[in-house]
């Protein structure tokens, strides 16, 4: 009896489970895993953004911080995950950037990739005392004074790179400016106010309540187009240095994410971030909206891989664990 | 300052935070007053339940937490001769004798209102001295910061019994040692991961320390059940409860004494409520007329001293945690994990940027001492049905709820095996008797000490020079050294002159 009873129960199981695919994705939560801390730049972008998600699809999206190891660890978990569309991961170019380093084995190509949305901007800044407050006069005062300033960076992470990219289409020699190795926006920042640090890659909206408090001066902003929240810096272009490297929020599945999955996925994704309303409230955190999918996005994130490479094999920055 | 004070004013007086700061209280109380549960373990329970919360929430119900599992720890003492916390044990010596005279109400107002007054008075220290020492602060660089660990590790011989310093020295490199693992953020390498993509995210602060304190305390708790503790009977007066005020007020400057006392001990680093008490219960006994009285519990200020001097700590170890980055005792160790948590950088920077936050501290600060009084008042009962409750259904539902909290944080299982692992060399490390304290205290400023170090490196170019000429961080590191030589220099020239005249 019993067991006849647990048989029964078993093929409706079964049966509702063999349905489950037929009724319309998304039908539960999906969660958005964000491999930073909560407060950072990652959070809030993707916290924002799961709100304008929500105005698009009938689903809850769920943040869910998975913190360690600069993002490897909710990257392995995303990737590692039941690849059914419900678990997402928020990553930046850092994730790249582990392979170009040889610190992990992976890179973007390891993921299905959904949408690129979010962008925010990345800038060049300068302690104030330094009186450094353009990239002309950035190259003066390094041509005169070589090895006497400073800059700090997370070796091999985001920041490097963006120092690295700026750094190398100025013009600037990155033996005449000493790397400091220091983790954290706010320690950079610190330390350029303080006088210890010359120059500091960090996020507009980071350095920006310094600015304005004039304890930093703005060297360059890394982007196309002037950040709104900081309207009177030049960006890099305007001065001549072909230097664009915004931190890109993409969305990535599990590799075998069914194709009809991610589509449904990226249409959603594509609306929100088109959304006036949403741009209205990512442009309050100052980030932007650069929105791609589909094809285009296949070309977007092989163009910034291809970058990243280039930096790391021209800077050596491969044989970091010899 | 006002505007930010009158901003802070504005978030605390709300009635949810309120209701916050009560709840958070009372729970304190109840876990503080529970023997064998400290102030550590009730902010430990606390800490998940509150990551959900908005800032202005949570930091207010922290803080009452912290005010009532600090000050729950005197009923135990005096009713059951067994502390609650640490930060009662000097409670013991006189409280119990006093209630065991039958006084036992006198014995609990006389501590509730000098635990009210030290607190209030810490409380003022906090916010006369925070700022200041913040401003001070924010021209700290690399160099002050690495000599300030160094300060602390210093302190780790100061804080620990006597004869265990060497035992507390191991317990700090376990935790440097533990404290290696994982990537270096600044320097992008990965060290002793073992090729365990898990272990390069190194060990989190939270889950290591409620590990060590909590299960360590918790499976040595067991050993206690079936043991029934005599719970003293009291025929509870709130007339002669609120009568003993004029009392405590009548010891003025046992008051003030004690409470200076409790600041100082509270702002160094490493040492807080656990020691101070202690201190100034034999303070109070050197300085007082009749110290032959002390130990009968006939003296008031026997009881007061002690119990004022450690919720003084509260707010003197605040300061350094504040300012600064730097824990006072495991209880703000754990705030600080928290303060990480909600994304908040303790420092001299948060001083500058959200003015309104340290506010909304020092303001619930105020608010909990208020309320625990209160509390008191009314509902001693509940807190003495409370410390009698059996060990067997205590501990299970705690384990329980930590497990909860350890994955709530992070999301992932590793955290909560890392938990256990924690609790396990915990419990290994009691029972050879090693103090816990300075391995958290190695794994929380290890990576600050390298990092710190590295920096002055790189700045200075190699150069170690700088940290004996700059001012601060040479005064400093004097002090360290000294802390270190100076003991037993003098145990020997003391032995010398004692023998001498023989």
């Amino acid at each position: 009896m019993h067991a006849h009873n647990l048989k029964t129960g078993a093929v409706a199981l079964l049966a509702l489970v063999a349905a489950a695919p037929a009724m319309a994705f998304p039908d539960k939560p999906i969660e958005l895993v964000v491999p930073f801390s909560p407060g950072g730049g990652s959070d809030v972008s993707a916290r924002v953004f799961a709100q304008c998600i929500e105005q698009h699809v009938d689903q809850k999206i769920l943040v869910k911080n998975i913190t360690g190891a600069r993002g490897k660890i909710a990257e392995v978990e995303v990737r590692d995950a039941h690849a059914d569309g419900y678990k997402l991961l928020w990553a930046h170019q850092g994730m790249d950037m582990g392979l170009a380093t040889g610190r992990s084995d992976y890179n973007y190509t390891a993921f299905a990739p959904v949408a690129t949305t979010v962008a925010m901007n990345y800038g060049i800044f300068a302690g104030a005392q330094s009186g450094i407050d353009s990239v002309e006069k950035l190259k003066a005062e390094v041509a005169a004074n070589p090895g006497n300033y400073t800059i700090g960076t997370a070796l091999n992470g985001f920041s490097h790179f963006a120092a690295l990219d700026f750094l190398d289409q100025a013009g600037v020699s990155t033996d005449d400016v000493r790397t400091i190795p220091m983790s954290g926006d706010k320690t950079r920042i610190v330390a350029a106010i303080q006088g210890n640090l010359t120059l500091v890659p960090t996020a507009v909206g980071a350095a920006a309540p310094y600015v304005d408090s004039g304890d930093l001066s703005s060297v360059a902003v890394l982007s196309k187009d002037r950040d709104p929240r900081l309207g009177e810096t030049l960006t890099g272009m305007e001065q001549g240095v072909d230097s664009t490297f915004p931190m890109y929020f993409t969305t990535f599945a599990p590799k075998d994410t069914p194709d009809d999955v991610v589509s449904t996925l990226a249409e959603v994704w594509m609306a929100a971030a088109n959304d006036p309303d949403c741009q209205a409230q990512l442009q309050k955190q100052s980030m932007t909206v650069d929105a791609a999918s589909g094809g285009a996005l296949d070309e977007v994130l092989a163009q910034r891989y291809q970058r990243i490479e280039e930096l790391a094999d021209k800077f050596n920055l491969t044989a970091t664990d010899g | 300052m006002y505007d930010l004070m009158l901003v802070g004013a504005s978030h605390v007086f709300q009635p949810w935070t309120l209701l916050a700061i009560m709840c958070g209280v009372a729970g304190g109380l109840v876990i503080g007053s529970i023997p064998g549960l400290t102030s550590t373990m009730a902010i430990a329970l606390m800490v998940p339940l509150t990551y959900a919360m908005d800032l202005e929430f949570a930091l207010p119900l922290l803080m009452g937490v912290y005010c009532g599992a600090i000050s729950g720890g005197l009923v135990g003492a005096i009713l059951l001769n067994i502390p609650g916390t640490p930060a009662s044990a000097g409670t013991c010596l006189d409280g119990y004798p006093m209630a065991a005279k039958g006084q036992a109400t006198r014995a609990l107002a006389l501590a509730v209102y000098s635990s009210m007054i030290g607190g209030t008075l810490s409380g003022l220290a906090l916010v006369l001295i925070a700022p200041l020492l913040a401003k001070v602060a924010l021209s700290f660089g690399p160099w002050e910061y690495f000599a300030l660990v160094v300060f602390t590790f210093s302190c780790i011989s100061a804080m620990t019994a006597k004869g265990r310093a060497v035992k507390a020295f191991m317990a700090a490199f376990i935790g440097l040692a533990l404290a290696l693992v994982g990537l270096d953020e600044a320097s992008g390498q990965t060290r002793l991961t073992f090729g365990f993509t898990a272990f390069e995210s190194g060990f989190y602060e939270l889950p290591a320390l409620i590990g060590l304190f909590a299960i360590s305390q918790l499976l040595a708790d067991t050993d206690d059940i079936g043991q029934k503790g005599k719970v003293l009977k009291i025929d509870f007066q709130l007339r002669t409860f609120l009568g003993t005020f004029r009392e405590v007020m009548s010891r003025k400057r046992d008051l003030l004494r004690s409470s200076f006392i409790g600041v100082i001990i509270g702002i160094l680093p490493g040492v807080g409520p656990g020691l101070s008490n202690i201190v100034a219960y034999s303070q109070a006994k050197r300085a007082s007329k009749t110290p032959e009285k002390f130990g009968t519990g006939e003296l008031p200020e026997s009881v007061m001293s002690p119990e004022a001097a450690n919720n003084a700590s509260m707010g003197g170890a605040l300061i350094p945690m504040l300012t600064l980055g730097i824990p006072g005792d495991a209880s703000t160790l754990m705030m600080l994990g928290a303060f990480m948590l909600h994304g908040i950088d303790p420092g001299p920077l948060l001083f500058r940027d959200h003015g309104d936050l340290i506010w909304v501290i020092f303001i619930a600060f105020f608010v909990a001492f208020a309320f625990c009084t209160v509390i008191y008042h009314f509902f001693i009962p509940l807190t003495m049905k409370a410390i009698s409750v059996p060990r067997q259904y205590v501990i299970p539902v705690l384990l329980i709820l930590c497990t909860v909290g350890c994955y709530s944080l992070n999301n992932r299982m590793f955290d909560v095996y890392c938990f256990l692992g924690f609790g396990l060399l915990g419990y290994f490390l009691h029972i050879a008797r090693v103090p816990v304290l300075p391995v958290i205290l190695g794994l929380i400023l290890g990576p600050m000490a390298e990092e710190q170090l590295s920096l002055a490196l790189a700045f200075g170019q190699g150069s170690v020079l700088p940290f004996v000429t700059r001012p601060i961080s040479g005064t400093i590191l004097l002090v360290a050294v000294l802390s270190l030589v100076l003991p037993p220099l003098l145990g020997r020239f003391r032995a010398k002159t004692a023998i001498d005249p023989a």
